[in-house]
């Protein structure tokens, strides 16, 4: 079998069972899986999958892999067994008629830890962390980003060129805040109990405590 | 099978070396059996800090390229009987050694010792990875300063990604009057960055410097504040439950309470 690849893709009667090697860093899978699912060019959509070998893997990164198999249209599912090694490879089954299929929404990562400092978190569509921003952390996201602790590192909403971007953390401290090209280099220390938004009004950032007696 | 703990912190002078002498003196007193590793390789100085540069022959260097066993390598301490420092190579560089050959030494060690204390380099490159490929427990040393808080946060992080999970953290060099004017870093502030467990506050003690220069550890020194704060995290690292001491009171009642023995 291709033991050399970072991912395999076998068909099973569940789904499609994609096997990672835990022994690839995470861009080669990422960029295999991309490779993969382009050159089936829409072969697997509507299939079911189940990613394995994921424990060596942190989370989000995990969350952005299932993000691009649903791109192209596979559905997640956490029972697609992994095949036996032996296995006979089948060709995945014409993708079936799935009923009750959920609209697609806007991407959306969460990512369910702290950052720590030189660690760094990018992602096309929304991001949302569940803890705290350290200082020397990033966080690059082409939409929203939504911090649910206090943030203290650097964060671009909106790197896809999209002015409307916003930010929502419960705490900032010294943090440099990024909308599309605008740049506000330093917030105050100790904001805490916020939410605060930040956003761009008048071509500059500006942030504000998200007052819920206003709407 | 003994336990390899790494310690390291990032930035350098906070204290690793003082500390990994100090907890591998502490552990050899409660009769464990106990080996240190200075992984720095070619910025050497656990040997000098134990005051046993004289009797190097072997070097860590040797062991792992398999010019000499490694029990060959390893000094006796001048007080304790069971612990041993196997040194660092000073003529050499951190890429004489790699994370595979660590780990080899590390698991043929674990049957010999209880505590196997290796003493990390500071920085994140190979000397890092050195250091910590055999271990599986990390003490993570901070000073209250921004800037080794900062690096110490980033070293938690490695540490996980390297499946070193849940690190202890060791506060060193407290200055409690300068965190009562506001001055210093409380430890609160941070337990709040880092969000790790605390294993101890060691304070800013002159002695530590003295005992340093004279190749002596300060942790059996029963009159130090830092040598009891050092004693109180290895009864820890034992797994004792030792309440955190209160660094704040000092002068008369510290006497009194000395003299009617409830320290």
């Amino acid at each position: 079998m291709l033991a050399k690849e970072a991912i395999n893709i076998k068909g099973t009667r569940q789904g499609l069972a994609i096997l990672l090697d835990p022994n690839k860093n995470f861009e080669e899978m990422k960029s295999e899986l991309i490779f993969k699912m382009e050159k089936a060019s829409g072969f697997f959509s509507g299939a079911k999958f189940t990613l394995h070998g994921v424990k060596n893997l942190f989370p989000e990164e995990k969350s952005q892999l299932e993000a691009i198999c649903q791109e192209y249209g596979l559905i997640p599912s956490t029972d697609v067994p992994s095949p036996r090694e032996r296995h006979i490879i089948k060709a995945p089954e014409s993708p079936k008629k799935t009923t009750n299929v959920p609209a697609a929404g806007e991407l959306a990562l969460l990512v369910k830890r702290t950052l720590r400092s030189g660690q760094r978190v990018a992602y096309e569509g929304h991001i949302t962390i569940l803890g705290d921003v350290n200082p020397g952390a990033e966080v690059v996201a082409g939409g929203n980003i939504i911090i649910m602790g206090t943030c203290s590192g650097f964060i671009h909403a909106g790197a896809n060129n999209n002015r409307k971007s916003y930010i929502i953390t419960i705490g900032l401290h010294n943090a440099q805040i990024r909308i599309n090209e605008k740049v506000l280099f330093k917030t105050p220390e100790h904001l805490h109990n916020g939410p605060y938004v930040a956003c761009i009004e008048e071509n500059n950032i500006i942030y504000y405590k998200l007052d819920r007696s206003d709407r | 099978m003994g336990e390899v703990i790494v310690v390291t912190s990032g930035k350098g002078g906070v204290g690793k070396t003082t500390t990994t002498a100090n907890l591998g003196a502490g552990l050899a007193s409660l009769n464990n059996r106990v080996c240190l590793i200075d992984a720095d390789i070619g910025l050497r100085n656990l040997d000098v800090v134990m005051g046993l540069e004289n009797r190097i022959v072997y070097d860590l260097v040797d062991v792992t390229s398999g010019n000499c066993p490694y029990k060959k390598a390893l000094i006796k301490d001048k007080r304790f009987e069971n612990l041993y420092l196997l040194p660092a190579a000073q003529t050499k560089d951190k890429t004489a050694v790699n994370p595979d050959q660590m780990r080899v030494l590390c698991d043929e060690m674990r049957d010999e010792y209880d505590y196997i204390i290796v003493d990390c380099p500071a920085g994140i490159e190979q000397g890092f990875r050195n250091a910590i490929a055999g271990a599986n427990q990390a003490i993570v040393v901070t000073t209250p300063e921004v800037s080794a808080v900062r690096d110490a946060d980033r070293i938690i992080g490695l540490l996980e990604k390297e499946d070193l999970r849940e690190p202890k953290l060791i506060i060193n060099r407290m200055r409690y009057h300068m965190v009562k004017h506001g001055d210093m870093m409380s430890i609160d502030d941070i337990i709040e960055i880092l969000a790790v467990d605390l294993l101890g506050v060691v304070p800013e003690d002159e002695l530590v410097v003295i005992s340093t220069n004279r190749g002596e550890m300060v942790v059996i020194n029963n009159n130090s504040k830092s040598g009891q704060a050092y004693r109180n995290i290895v009864r820890r690292i034992k797994g004792e439950n030792v309440p955190m001491m209160d660094l704040e009171d000092s002068g008369f009642m510290k006497k009194l309470r000395r003299m009617i023995g409830l320290k």
